[in-house]
């Protein structure tokens, strides 16, 4: 683990490798790994007492879990999605590949005899499902609470592992940072006239909360100590838009 | 499964493993708790809890290592069938409506997988790393089993060490493991899980390959999906192998499977031809040796009450109907 570019394309290409199944690569497409994430988690796994092995089977078993629940939200409930026969063995193997991802990550840390760590993500993807009904159901009273659901379906698993090894800071940021990253994406959608659920509030009310959010994350950058500084440097390159919307805001 | 009223000596158990699995899917969020439940409800055969549970009782039996391992093998199985009917486009099982029918593919993905999160957070009360490293072992190769099978599905050019390959990751891994793991929560020393396991190879073998010749057989009432569901469905089973030893049929199907969606006449066509060769009286012949088998392994557990059901559980399954 070098420097954060180094590690995430190492990191990337262990997880796709682990991954790799003939008949499924065929079919569906390549997972996408978030790179927010992925850097994230190695920075709290990276500053844990973790032997250096376990550290690198943690991050791939995290990022398994994240992948699992990202594939299974590509299965649809539109049927139009089946009427062809490669339409209908994809979306049949998004759900095999879903769950082979799940058994994937319980065998990893099974074989490293981490059991607690096994509960922890165990737990969090029953949250996360839980949260995820919510929004399905568009059950969302409020933006607050709109933004809480989001925070859990999307944030939840990063914090979690954050918490699991007693780190206060990441754990706030890795909260902050995601669901932020999730809010811009939907403001995404309503710029491409998408379907989306912020319908409570308007889009001037969006773009003031979206700014006064950036800045703050960017402050919980930059007040990280020295020891952070690859993880600095990943997230306050001058391309990321939540980077963009604080500067702007600023000058 | 129902038991003889002679084994009433388990019951007390068994609810008690009803008990905790009701009480292990109480989601917070209203309809993930009542897809649940509705599930739990639909009862089952239970094949897995009442395995583990005679198994442990050849040994050092603690009833809340058993409740954790029986519950979390069964939502394991459970999420499994969840997900498998989204997969089919099922809309009924064990003759009600499938989760995906009433409530959509997405509430049938996310319940599939809170159950088998919930089944990770039962079984991880249990500290013992070889228990997890079995387990986990196990559901990647299910996984593997179901891709596989989707594989192969429509594909007529297939043998038999295919078939039976593909029926023990489905079928047969689970329930060995149910077995072998009921006996290593109880203590039992390696030579005596490994020949739990053995056993519960065998039976799982031969229940998937009567399951498979139910198909056929049975009734659409008993079965609660339409008879010959594996045929419509593309999947080539024991007596389907078997009945391809007869020309007529393999051109027949041949023609079927080119069209992927078959007609009701078409099903009906082949299940008579099927049903006039010797296919399953053949699949009766490899589900009773492996049963057998089953028996065989047995021979040096200790001669507890729970052997003798294990026993008898075997040669119920040889002969149930539905």
């Amino acid at each position: 683990m070098n420097t954060p570019e180094m590690e995430l394309t190492q990191m990337k290409k262990i997880i796709l490798d682990k991954i790799k199944y003939h008949y499924m690569d065929q079919h569906i497409s390549q997972p996408k790994i978030d790179e927010d994430k992925l850097a994230l988690l190695i920075a709290i796994i990276d500053h844990s007492s973790l032997a250096k092995q376990k550290k690198i089977q943690y991050v791939i078993a995290t990022m398994l879990v994240q992948i699992a629940l990202d594939t299974h939200e590509l299965v649809s409930d539109d049927s139009r999605q089946r009427e062809s026969a490669e339409g209908k063995l994809t979306e049949q193997l998004n759900v095999l590949a879903g769950d082979y991802y799940s058994g994937l990550y319980y065998y990893l840390l099974a074989n490293v005899e981490e059991i607690e760590f096994i509960r922890l993500l165990a737990s969090a993807i029953r949250e996360i499902n839980e949260n995820k009904m919510k929004l399905y159901y568009k059950e969302i009273q409020s933006f607050p609470d709109y933004v809480a659901t989001i925070r859990h379906i999307n944030g939840l698993l990063i914090s979690q592992v954050a918490s699991f090894f007693n780190n206060l800071q990441l754990e706030h940021l890795s909260d902050e940072w995601i669901t932020l990253a999730s809010l811009y994406r939907e403001r995404e959608k309503i710029v491409h006239k998408q379907s989306t659920m912020l319908s409570s509030i308007t889009d001037q009310e969006l773009d003031a909360w979206l700014q006064k959010k950036s800045q703050s994350v960017v402050r919980i950058i930059r007040e990280l100590p020295s020891t952070y500084n690859k993880l600095k440097k990943y997230f306050l390159s001058d391309n990321n838009v939540i980077i963009k919307t604080s500067v702007s805001e600023e000058g | 499964m129902k038991l003889p009223k002679t084994y009433g000596y388990l019951k007390k158990d068994l609810d008690s493993i009803e008990k905790a699995l009701y009480r292990s899917i109480q989601a917070e969020h209203p309809i993930l708790r009542e897809a649940s439940t509705e599930l739990v409800k639909a009862g089952g055969k239970r094949i897995r809890p009442i395995f583990v549970l005679l198994s442990s009782q050849l040994g050092d039996f603690h009833l809340e290592k058993v409740l954790k391992l029986a519950v979390s093998l069964e939502l394991i199985h459970m999420a499994t069938l969840v997900h498998d009917d989204v997969i089919d486009d099922a809309t009924l099982r064990r003759g009600k409506p499938t989760i995906k029918h009433q409530y959509g593919n997405r509430v049938a993905i996310y319940t599939g997988d809170y159950l088998l999160a919930r089944a990770l957070e039962e079984v991880t009360s249990i500290k013992d790393p070889r228990l997890h490293q079995i387990l986990s072992k196990a559901m990647v190769e299910v996984c593997i089993g179901e891709i596989e099978q989707m594989k192969d599905k429509f594909n007529i050019d297939q043998s038999i060490r295919n078939y039976l390959r593909r029926i023990k990751r489905k079928t047969a891994l689970l329930i060995a493991i149910s077995c072998q793991l009921g006996g290593l929560v109880a203590g039992l020393p390696k030579e005596h899980t490994n020949q739990l396991y053995r056993y519960g190879y065998y039976v799982g073998m031969s229940f998937q390959i009567i399951d498979d010749i139910l198909d056929f057989t049975s009734t659409a009432k008993e079965l609660g999906k339409p008879v010959g569901n594996d045929l419509i469905q593309g999947n080539i089973t024991l007596p389907v192998l078997f009945a391809m030893e007869d020309r007529a049929f393999t051109e027949r199907l041949q023609q079927a499977f080119q069209q992927k969606e078959m007609e009701k006449s078409e099903i009906n066509e082949l299940l008579t031809m099927l049903k006039r060769t010797n296919a399953i009286e053949k699949s009766y012949e490899w589900s009773n040796r492996y049963l057998q088998k089953a028996l065989t392994s047995l021979a040096n557990l200790p001669d507890e009450k729970a052997k003798q059901i294990l026993k008898d559980i075997a040669l119920y399954i040889g002969k149930r109907k539905y």
